[in-house]
């Protein structure tokens, strides 16, 4: 089964892969979180390129063309520390939902 | 957040550079999909709206509000230059609006509501004495009076008096004639003010037989010294005496006048400081804190109560009359002010309300325009803020024009009212823009509001299928009302110049009872430690050496210039005949020389002119008016009589001849018993001296030159035709007459325009209507007839209106009227006149159009 990502998800998502894989392009990010979740996060792919605007735009990460590997120029993204620390926070943000909605969900 | 917004600002010179990369970014995204799955339809589909997406990654680099805005005053603009005409009408009557409130304004607010540019200007009161029995008749204060109440009080800090005159200074290469103060002590105690640079006066230079010391004004300063820091120390040769310069004031201080350039302290000693009859002295106190208006006045008056018991013969019966500063420095022009403030506020009013009118009319043309947009989905909000944006255009645009237009004004009027009190504090400050810049944002409001009210209030789907015909509704009533009362407002300005014109003419039309046509006047630098006789030498040889010069007639010295400075009211007594009923008697006095009569024209009824005496302790001669013989020697030949209390005190001085009477006292004053003292004037600072020749301008410069000549220590200034002196004289009624004649002639237009465009919108309102009228035999007549009595109904309307705010506010004007009534009729029936004609001719132009529809197409095209 395929699911739309939650709401206000999706800076985490693109920021927790950009950690794991280091500098990448979008195309990049998409494979990765589709793979990663076993296709069960289904990105519009699209949708990725306004959220990395505003990222660029708050600081958390910076972008650099590159050759990919298939001699192709791409944009590649780069996590910076004011990213990584904003990765932390949405993590931790992310966690106390879920256990609260798992507490909720699973009576002792 | 400060980092976030410096990289939206540095993206701002990159916005097109940001799109390219992110859609290259986005191809590549597809492209690498497309080779990795080898379907390049399914890439592009699973990657969402390419359009959609990128508008929306680019808006993260936007500033969505601001654009929005930015869009509307560019719609606003292009709009405008679209319609070159009408946006320059709008833009053009707003500035001047705008334009003259402001000027007139600054002017009020400068003279009127600004505290004095003195640190405790709050506290300080002007003082002057009351005559016994005559009402409301002020003089200024005496030395001894002066020092009584400053020893007595309890309310005032200090109390100090000051006298202008004239003093020459030849320390320079040319010898000068300044505008001096003469001062007592406490002066600038009561002022309070600090010198820019040095000190004021010490104690020791304050009392009689002190050192001299001068303290001198910014402008003297910059003029003479060129701002030179090093001037303290340095002196002023004046009458005689080396005078230390120890301060200058700061620009601000321009008490007792602004032309004031020295202050000099008067070194009173002790006969001076017992002068109870001499009163000369301005006075100005210094109120304690806290102490109020009412309650000095109580005190002072209660003190003079004492100092009449203590004087009965010289202060008996006198009282105090106390005011603040400010009321007796602007007091007398309060009223004219106010008058230019309510004309300047009537053209504002008919500026707005033309405004709104053709922002009304331009609105229903596009009534489709905007039916359309919210059709397709524009809100209210958005269409209220591009109607917002196109007032603020307009009200900016004529808001910058108006302020250029203000800048002017100020200008003029510092000319112009070069004697009305502070007009020298009189500037552009940012008080000015700010109140353009106020008076457009309301303005913007104001004029944005009614078409925004009027669009909501209507049923745009309803409008598209009416064809988008008539938002203000189809019997216009705003509009009217809106014409109907800019007529109002024009009919009264318009009667106000009327009668300001007419008091003007009159008072230039009066006959003066003298010629002055062939006169030039100046003045010569006298200095007070002369001998008598030597003065007397002097003033005979000038006399001569002008009489000398070609093409001259006649030649003479006076105490005052004929028709524009003031002869004042002195007591007399007719030797031998006591006044009836034991009261004083007063007559104007002036000083003059034998041929001050030919001079200027005054014709002998009787008698003879008088001979001059070279020695001044002769008795003088004297001549009287018709209005002084009919009134005090009724049915005698006053000539054989003598008179007393004159400049020689108890010496009589013998009537020798009767003259015509003539305005000494200007235009607007009757004749007055006068009486005409001949004698050289050894005191007199400011004799003035009349020259008759038949082209007196040509003569200024050689006048000048032969007193040069044989006085080189002396001054020669004020010289100017006499005619030039009596135009001056009346430049206040003039400027009154002008102003206001021109605000009418401005409502005027702008009514005459609000009225044109009401007609023509009407016109092409009922297009329709007329086409069928005349396409069933109508003739032309009708039409316009129809037209006529529409226009002359909003126009009778606004004229009614109009004559009664006159009549009710210039009744309140009578005492700046002239020889006519508040209520004249001709006046009155002269404005209507001019209205209707006015109304006559907006109303033609579109009934000319109207004439011109052709039925067939009027009947097509609707």
């Amino acid at each position: 089964m395929r699911t739309e990502i939650p709401p206000g998800t999706l800076y985490m998502l693109i920021l927790k892969a950009l950690a794991r894989l280091g500098p990448m392009h979008g195309y990049g990010i998409a494979l990765h979180i589709q793979q990663t979740t076993e296709e069960v996060l289904q990105v519009e792919e699209g949708s990725l390129y306004p959220a990395l605007q505003r990222m660029l735009l708050k600081g958390w990460v910076v972008a650099e063309w590159r050759q990919s590997d298939k001699r192709r120029r791409a944009r590649y993204y780069t996590l910076t520390p004011l990213g990584r620390r904003q990765l932390v926070a949405e993590v931790e943000a992310f966690e106390k939902v879920v256990t609260a909605i798992r507490r909720v969900i699973q009576p002792a | 957040m400060v980092k976030e917004l410096w990289r939206k600002l540095t993206a701002l010179t990159r916005r097109e550079e940001i799109a390219g990369e992110l859609l290259e970014e986005m191809r590549a995204h597809v492209e690498m999909k497309a080779s990795d799955t080898g379907d390049r339809h399914a890439a592009q589909r699973t990657f969402g709206n390419t359009t959609m997406l990128l508008e929306d990654s680019n808006s993260v680099w936007g500033w969505p509000r601001l654009e929005d805005w930015l869009r509307d005053f560019r719609y606003a603009i292009r709009g405008q230059i679209r319609r070159p005409a009408f946006a320059a009408t709008v833009v053009f009557t707003l500035a001047l609006g705008m334009g003259a409130t402001s000027t007139i304004f600054s002017l009020i607010d400068t003279v009127l509501l600004r505290p004095l540019p003195y640190p405790k200007a709050a506290r300080l009161v002007a003082v002057q004495e009351m005559k016994p029995g005559e009402n409301e008749m002020r003089t200024p204060v005496s030395p001894g009076r002066l020092t009584d109440w400053q020893r007595l009080n309890r309310t005032f800090v200090a109390l100090a008096g000051s006298y202008g005159d004239m003093l020459t200074d030849d320390s320079g290469a040319v010898p000068e004639r300044l505008d001096t103060a003469f001062v007592s002590p406490g002066f600038f105690t009561v002022l309070d003010t600090t010198p820019a640079l040095g000190r004021t006066f010490t104690a020791e230079e304050e009392r009689a037989g002190g050192a001299t010391a001068v303290v001198i004004s910014d402008g003297f300063w910059k003029r003479r010294f060129a701002s030179d820091r090093g001037v303290l120390g340095r002196s002023l040769r004046l009458m005689e005496t080396n005078y230390i310069i120890v301060g200058v004031m700061p620009p601000s201080f321009q008490y007792p006048t602004p032309a004031t350039e020295l202050w000099v302290p008067r070194q009173a000693g002790p006969a001076m400081l017992q002068m109870r009859e001499a009163r000369f002295y301005s006075c100005v106190g210094l109120l304690k804190s806290g102490v109020t208006l009412e309650q000095a006045r109580f005190d002072l008056s209660a003190v003079q109560q004492r100092l009449g018991e203590q004087y009965p013969t010289t202060d008996a019966g006198w009282s105090i009359a106390l005011d603040p500063l400010r009321e007796e420095l602007v007091g007398r022009v309060r009223a004219g002010l106010w008058l230019l403030l309510g004309s300047v506020s009537v053209l504002l009013a008919i500026t707005c309300a033309n405004v709104a009118c053709l922002l009304l009319a331009r609105l229903n043309s596009r009534v489709a325009e905007i039916a359309t947009r919210c059709s397709l989905g524009a809100g209210r909000a958005a269409i209220g803020r591009q109607l917002f944006a196109e007032g603020l255009v307009y009200a900016l645009a004529g808001g910058s024009v108006g302020l250029a237009i203000a800048l002017a004004g100020i200008n003029v009027l510092r000319t112009q009212l070069a004697d009305l009190p502070r007009i020298t504090e009189l500037t552009v400050d940012a008080r000015l823009l700010g109140a353009v810049v106020a008076i457009s944002v309301v303005a913007a409001v104001l004029f944005s509001l009614v078409p925004i009210l009027q669009t909501f209030r209507c049923d745009l789907a309803g409008l598209i299928i009416r064809g988008g015909r008539g938002v203000a509704g189809s019997r216009q009533r705003l509009p009217r009302i809106l014409v109907c009362g800019q007529f109002g407002l024009a009919a009264a300005l318009l009667i106000g110049a009327g009668l300001f014109l007419r008091s003007l003419a009159n008072l230039e039309e009066t006959p003066l009872g003298f010629h002055y046509d062939n006169v030039l006047t100046m003045r010569i630098s006298a200095s007070s430690n002369e001998a008598p006789s030597q003065t007397v030498q002097r003033q005979q040889r000038i006399l001569q050496v002008l009489a000398a010069l070609p093409g001259v007639t006649a030649v003479s010295m006076t105490s005052g210039l004929p028709g524009a400075s003031p002869a004042w009211p002195r007591e007399f007594e007719i030797e031998g005949e006591a006044s009836p009923g034991g009261k004083l008697r007063f007559a104007m006095w002036r000083i003059v020389t034998a041929e001050y009569f030919q001079t200027v024209g005054i014709p002998f009824l009787s008698g003879r002119t008088c001979r001059m005496n070279s020695d001044p302790r002769t008795p003088f001669e004297t001549l009287v008016n018709r209005s002084f013989a009919d009134r005090y020697f009724t049915g005698r030949d006053p000539i054989g009589h003598a008179i007393l209390k004159g400049p020689q005190g108890n010496t009589p001085a013998m009537v020798v001849g009767v003259v015509a009477d003539a305005r000494e006292n200007g235009y607007n004053v009757p004749p007055q018993p006068m009486i005409y003292a001949c004698g050289f004037l050894r005191y007199w600072p400011n004799s003035d001296f009349l020259i008759q020749a038949r082209n007196p301008s040509f003569l200024s410069n050689p006048a000048r030159e032969m007193i040069q000549a044989i006085e080189p220590a002396r001054a020669v200034y004020a010289v100017r035709p006499l005619s030039q002196a009596l135009a001056d004289a009346l430049s206040q009624v003039r400027f009154r007459a002008i102003v206001v004649s021109l605000f009418s002639l401005l409502a005027l237009t702008l009514a005459a325009i609000g009225l044109y465009g009401v007609m023509a919108y009407m016109v092409s309102q009922r297009t329709r209507e007329i086409g069928v009228r005349v396409a069933l035999g109508a003739r032309p007549v009708q039409i316009v007839g129809s037209m006529l009595q529409s226009a002359g109904v909003l126009a009778g309307a606004g004229i009614a209106i109009g004559i009664a705010l006159a009549a009710g506010a210039f009744q309140m004007l009578g005492a700046l009227l002239y020889g006519v009534n508040s209520f004249d009729a001709g006046t009155y029936l002269t404005a209507i006149g001019v209205l209707l004609g006015v109304a006559l001719a907006a109303t033609l132009i579109p009934s000319r159009r109207a004439l011109s529809i052709d039925p067939m197409r009027a009947l097509r095209e609707s």
